[in-house]
């Protein structure tokens, strides 16, 4: 059994670049089908909504080479429970079994106090159900915790249905997506959209158009992904844009995490090496409209 | 349907308003491009069902939600068919979006450069996407008066040339938002063109 040791306390866009590239070489080592692996996720203290969906991802890119994959779940108490209440289990079931699982059970019967559990992203049908449920239940959650108005549950709403549409647009595989909302030490509060795939990534989605993009390098082609019009298809390539356009709006940050690049912007665009890896990772941190406003 | 009886012309103006056509998807959210272009092309099919000098309503009274990718391929679509000619003088407007729908269709007209426009649920018309404000005055110009020359534009714009004015009015009626109904002789001699706002 090959054991995946997770270091990091904190799974989050920032840290999450080392751990791909540690799953990428764990596989492409491995020269005959193992019988097993373990991820142990027993030190981590602090999983955000992208280090959700990647460990979704991870998961599965280690099935591609494992007969079968066991998740041992962090020890502190608060975030297994937490784990459940986005639905981590849900989402690997029938990819990996889950370990040291204390199956803590909500005492109360109020309802889940999560922004958007881990959702599989696969159809149209899936991003309706997703914008339903921001336009309802998340949406009182934005309005009561960080002020949001029509306005904003709207550019809300429509980033969430861009980067999940891009899933089935793009990606060729299916996808997970998973939100919450936080308050940082000083007060400010914002919210966290993740969505993750193991698909052909961004380059390789943008050379079915244009030919050249094979020689671009990864964090050029997530660059050229988010200006306007560019796509692999005629006519299109506005999503990214829109959703760009919207996080400078809100003073928010993006990441884009495909083949070796990240590119993180914040006010401006960084780009960051990462570690080669399949599929797209992305996460999106919105403020909340009172800071934005100040 | 009789055309006549589902359409209604102010007196002495040429274009006629059609009775709303109801913007209807699968569900009350409107998502994704395929939804969009669904849409698109069931508007441009009841657009060529219809007679000439005609101005189509797009009621989204029954839309709760559009996304920006439907939003998107769905009114570039007709707007584009629209500029180009190839439905003649039928033309379309917006009316009965909520704030949340109309952010989304405001988005998509503004970064594709198109224009579109719209009523509000009090009757009020202001023009959706992306125009300068010296097109927007001569719209609200035609849109008060109902027929505009371009000696009528000079009202607001004393100091711009009749050419500059004449171009103008000839990029309204590009962006879809004018109709040259006829010309007529000035008493200076040459002949000027009148035109009709679609809404």
């Amino acid at each position: 059994m090959q054991e995946f040791q997770i270091d990091s306390p904190s799974l989050t866009a920032f840290t999450m670049d080392p751990i791909f590239g540690r799953a990428a070489n764990l596989v492409q080592t491995q020269r005959k089908r193992r019988e097993g692996a373990r991820l142990l996720l027993e030190d981590v203290e602090f999983i955000d909504p992208y280090g959700l969906v990647s460990l979704w991802v991870i998961v599965r890119y280690l099935r591609r080479r494992f007969s079968r994959v066991r998740v041992i779940l962090p020890q502190d108490r608060d975030l297994q429970s937490y784990l459940r209440r986005m639905n981590f289990s849900v989402a690997i079931r029938g990819i990996a079994r889950l370990e040291n699982d204390q199956h803590w059970k909500r005492v109360t019967g109020k309802p889940s106090d999560v922004l958007l559990e881990m959702t599989t992203i696969e159809k149209q049908a899936d991003v309706v159900k997703v914008t339903r449920d921001i336009l309802t239940r998340i949406g009182r959650i934005l309005r009561s915790e960080l002020q949001y108005d029509d306005k904003d549950i709207t550019a809300f709403s429509t980033v969430v249905a861009e980067v999940c549409t891009n899933v089935f647009d793009h990606s060729e595989d299916t996808g997970m997506v998973a939100a919450q909302r936080y308050t940082k030490s000083d007060g400010t509060k914002y919210a966290i959209v993740a969505v993750a795939d193991l698909g052909i990534g961004v380059r390789e989605s943008l050379e079915k158009r244009y030919r050249e993009a094979g020689q671009w390098s990864h964090l050029q082609a997530i660059v050229n992904a988010l200006r306007k019009e560019y796509s692999r298809r005629p006519e299109r390539g506005l999503g990214l844009f829109m959703v760009s356009k919207i996080v400078g709006d809100y003073r928010g940050s993006l990441h884009i995490r495909s083949g070796d690049g990240r590119l993180y912007l914040r006010y401006r665009a960084r780009g960051i090496s990462s570690a080669p890896f399949p599929g797209t990772q992305l996460s999106i941190s919105l403020s909340s409209r009172a800071e934005e406003k100040s | 349907m009789n055309m006549m009886n589902r359409s209604e012309t102010m007196p002495g103006t040429m274009l006629k308003k059609e009775r709303p056509y109801s913007v209807r998807g699968r569900t009350e959210i409107l998502s994704g491009r395929a939804e969009g272009k669904a849409l698109a092309e069931r508007v441009l099919k009841y657009l060529e069902t219809l007679g000439p000098d005609r101005v189509l309503p797009l009621n989204f009274g029954k839309v709760r939600f559009i996304d920006f990718s439907c939003a998107d391929e769905f009114l570039t679509r007709v707007l584009r068919r629209i500029m180009s000619g190839e439905l003649g003088t039928r033309f379309i407007v917006l009316k009965g979006m909520s704030h949340t729908v109309e952010e989304n269709i405001a988005a998509a007209l503004s970064i594709r450069d198109l224009v579109c426009p719209r009523i509000d649920r009090e009757g009020n018309i202001a023009l959706l996407g992306k125009i300068g404000t010296e097109l927007v005055d001569t719209y609200r110009l035609a849109a008060r008066r109902r027929k505009i020359t371009a000696r009528d534009v000079m009202e607001i714009a004393p100091h711009v040339r009749i050419s500059a004015i004449s171009n103008r009015l000839a990029k309204l009626q590009k962006m879809g938002l004018l109709v040259r109904i006829r010309d007529v002789a000035v008493r200076s001699g040459g002949r000027q063109f009148v035109y009709e706002p679609v809404c």
